[in-house]
């Protein structure tokens, strides 16, 4: 147990802080153009000279596959600069003695430039801020949020594998664990989602609260839920108000736990209760049989602790201090919740 | 006024106070589905339609700000036999978003799903995303819940007032370590109140994730997560470890009996072996106070086709089963899909007998150039309570998009 523990809670603040600073050190994961020989300013050359791409991307309306060589060589610049002029190098390469022209980025990533410009999907239209770009980089190149303004699953296709081909599957993203998960990713990173997903709308497809076709759980769910909810494979009340939700059909169908019929039961709930009171609390909560209401730990005389149906009568006559005020693992606390504060529950017994 | 008409009178405002806005163009897009769903219970046959709206109307925009509508409605009922809840409008959310970019302010108004690492709820109420000194980005809500059962209310902030919000600071690209905060109110008391603080961080092929949470009623840890995994072109391996306190509300009976907190530790493994091919495995102890419980699956995806097997056992139950589905394509406008899960399971020690359960559908589907999309499915199950049990389900979805 984690209760009334400040010491730890101010250790796990301190590990996760002392964390937080050592991975900071490390530079987190990011997807760079390979450093390049190359000096170029499209700011130059589109922005203030207003050259035509295809000037320099000469095959570019005729490319249909991402990986193609689609950047210019030293062909292309010859239409302008002496290429030949051993002074010269300087001005494109920064290692004049040696110079080398683009390290290109792997690319993965399937894309037809011939059919989005058949499109009029013009450059500037996912290449941006290219005109006022001074060097290359990959900041050039448009993210993928930007693909997904139109290919939203509207119109057109979201699907992985157009632009990814069979080298993604939804599952190397989202795998099996991903209930669990997404959660946490969307309450951190919420960006990440709408990479994919255009708006709240789209998290409707799943939690629009119906089981009707089986995407979210499996259509005989409602006769084997309870095995992952005991289990705590999901927690369900990330989704449904337990409190109403299980009463709609364990109350009014009376589906009881087979275990409420057996004698052992009267004496030994408590102890069930303790282990999973989740359990409990789903149907009892709201129902007309919770611990007080069905009678059994009722305080029927209104006088804390001496109803005998809970405890024996003298049960409220401990005297102050002693073994069981300060052990918090005492038999009181199998029922009383020891908040430690003035006036609360069963501190406020005595302590108002 | 009715709590009912004042959620019907907030909608009508937010579109009126839209409508009264200089409308630069009309530009909307959404969905409309129809879906009937058919099916016989032991009494009755069933024949429930569903009707479905999602629209986004973006209303106003120019270089610097931007004003949108959103909403999506789902209204229901049966045209046999009724439920008690029937008919019943749902409005999952209905409200105006104004963006002001060159601040980094967005406010939205109305129904809408707000979360953060504290907790989660539907109010009807504000939202507030502020990020205009990055790297702290500032997300506020306050509102009051939304009854699943009576949605059609706007409840009082007196006795089902939500607040909470989350305070984040971005370092780099990948470093994300926040605080968030939720306090909720049900029946008039507080039914919660959550403190958390979390961090996200990504270093090459490896995801981190940690959350601690902490409960000022009780003055206790309520939950700590913490998540690796780590991944490469043909691997994904992923371990969680979570300690957490039960999910009760802070004002229900049960928070006065002491209850013992649960451990879950789960590990799961994909190993992709040709394109398109790959094997999974996933991994699940459930630790109790008094008791354990064992989860394990495991199966093979080539594609869109996958099958798997699944056994549970110890104290939420033992359960053995075979699972699969698969969607195949003839071409871009036609799909036939289908899915299956035979099980066998005793969900406790005192049932006697274990309890076969099959279940099945087999659907098609139909897309049109048009964005519409007409599928048509059959179910089927059986298990220990309902013998052959057979369910037709039909849908019809439009997804529209209109631009000036």
């Amino acid at each position: 147990m984690l209760r009334n523990k400040p010491k730890l809670i101010l250790t796990a603040l301190g590990l996760l802080l002392s964390l937080s600073l050592i991975l900071k050190a490390f530079p987190p994961a990011t997807l760079e153009v390979p450093p390049s020989d190359i000096i170029f300013s499209h700011q130059f050359h589109v922005g203030d000279q207003e050259i035509d791409c295809e000037s320099c991307h000469t095959e570019i309306s005729s490319s249909d596959k991402a990986a193609t060589h689609n950047l210019p060589t030293m062909d292309e610049c010859s239409a302008c600069h002496d290429v030949e002029d051993d002074e010269t190098c300087g001005i494109c390469h920064r290692n004049s003695e040696e110079p080398s022209g683009f390290s290109e980025p792997e690319r993965s990533v399937l894309f037809n430039h011939a059919r989005h410009l058949e499109n009029e999907i013009t450059c500037q239209k996912c290449h941006a801020a290219i005109a006022t770009s001074e060097k290359s980089s990959s900041d050039n190149l448009p993210k993928m949020a930007l693909c997904m303004n139109c290919h939203d699953g509207g119109k057109l296709s979201n699907d992985c594998a157009l632009c990814h081909g069979d080298q993604l599957v939804l599952e190397d993203i989202h795998p099996s664990g991903w209930k669990n998960e997404h959660g946490d990713r969307a309450a951190v990173e919420r960006e990440w989602c709408t990479g994919c997903h255009r708006g709240e709308s789209s998290c409707l497809e799943c939690h629009r609260g119906d089981n009707l076709n089986g995407n979210i759980h499996d259509l005989n769910y409602r006769y084997t839920h309870g095995l992952e909810a005991k289990g705590k494979s999901i927690e369900c009340s990330r989704c449904h108000e337990n409190k109403q939700f299980c009463v709609s059909c364990h109350e009014n169908e009376i589906r009881m736990p087979l275990r409420h019929s057996l004698l052992s039961w009267r004496t030994n709930h408590g102890l069930a209760a303790r282990m999973d009171v989740e359990n409990c609390a789903a149907c009892h909560e709201a129902g007309e049989t919770t611990c007080a209401r069905s009678g059994c730990h009722t305080d029927r005389d209104g006088i804390r602790g001496t109803d005998n149906k809970i405890h024996d009568a003298d049960a409220g006559r401990f005297s102050f201090g002693g073994e069981w005020h300060d052990d918090n693992s005492y038999f009181c606390y199998q029922c009383h919740t020891n908040t430690n504060q003035r006036g609360d529950r069963f501190c406020g017994y005595c302590h108002n | 006024m009715s709590c009912g008409r004042r959620g019907l009178w907030i909608v009508v405002t937010l579109i009126t106070i839209l409508l009264a806005l200089p409308i630069a163009a009309i530009d909307l897009d959404g969905s409309f589905s129809s879906q009937l769903y058919w099916y016989e219970d032991a009494q009755f046959v069933h024949i429930r339609p569903y009707e479905s709206l999602r629209l986004n109307w973006h209303a106003w925009q120019d270089q610097e700000r931007e004003l949108s509508f959103h909403t999506s409605a789902r209204y229901t009922t049966d045209l046999n036999d009724r439920f008690a809840t029937d008919p019943q409008l749902f409005i999952r959310s209905a409200y105006l978003k104004f963006r002001c970019r060159p601040n980094r302010f967005q406010i939205n108004l109305g129904r809408q799903f707000v979360y953060s690492s504290a907790g989660s709820a539907l109010i009807d109420g504000v939202r507030l995303k502020f990020n205009k000194y990055r790297p702290l980005e500032l997300n506020l809500f306050a509102g009051t819940s939304v009854s699943r059962l009576d949605p059609e209310k706007v409840r009082s902030f007196s006795d089902y007032l939500v607040i909470g919000g989350r305070a984040a600071y971005k370092l780099g690209r990948s470093f994300r370590p926040g605080i968030n905060w939720m306090i909720e109110k049900k029946e008039g008391s507080l039914s919660y109140h959550r403190l958390s603080l979390d961090s996200r961080y990504n270093y090459q092929r490896w995801q981190m994730y940690g959350r601690l949470g902490y409960s000022p009623l009780n003055q206790s840890l309520s939950e700590l997560l913490a998540r690796l995994s780590w991944s490469r072109t043909k691997w994904y391996l992923s371990a969680e470890w979570l300690q957490r306190d039960p999910s009760v509300s802070d004002n229900s009976i049960f928070s006065l009996i002491q209850f013992d907190q649960y451990q879950l530790i789960r590990i799961q493994a994909r190993r992709t072996l040709t394109p398109g091919l790959a094997v999974f495995a996933h991994q699940q102890y459930s630790i109790y106070s008094d008791d354990n419980s064992y989860e394990i699956s495991a199966g093979l995806q080539k594609n869109d086709l996958s099958i798997g097997l699944r056994h549970q056992s110890g104290y939420a139950g033992d359960y053995n089963s075979l699972f699969g589905s698969a969607r195949v394509s003839g071409s871009s406008e036609w799909a036939a899909y289908s899915s299956f899960n035979l099980g066998r399971y005793q969900v406790q020690e005192y049932q006697e007998n274990t309890i076969d359960s099959y279940s099945a559908n087999l659907g098609l589907e139909r897309k049109y150039p048009s964005g519409l999309t007409l599928s048509a499915e059959i179910q089927f199950l059986r298990n220990g309570l309902k013998s052959d049990d057979w369910r037709t389900f039909l849908q019809l979805t439009k997804n529209f998009q209109m631009k000036d």
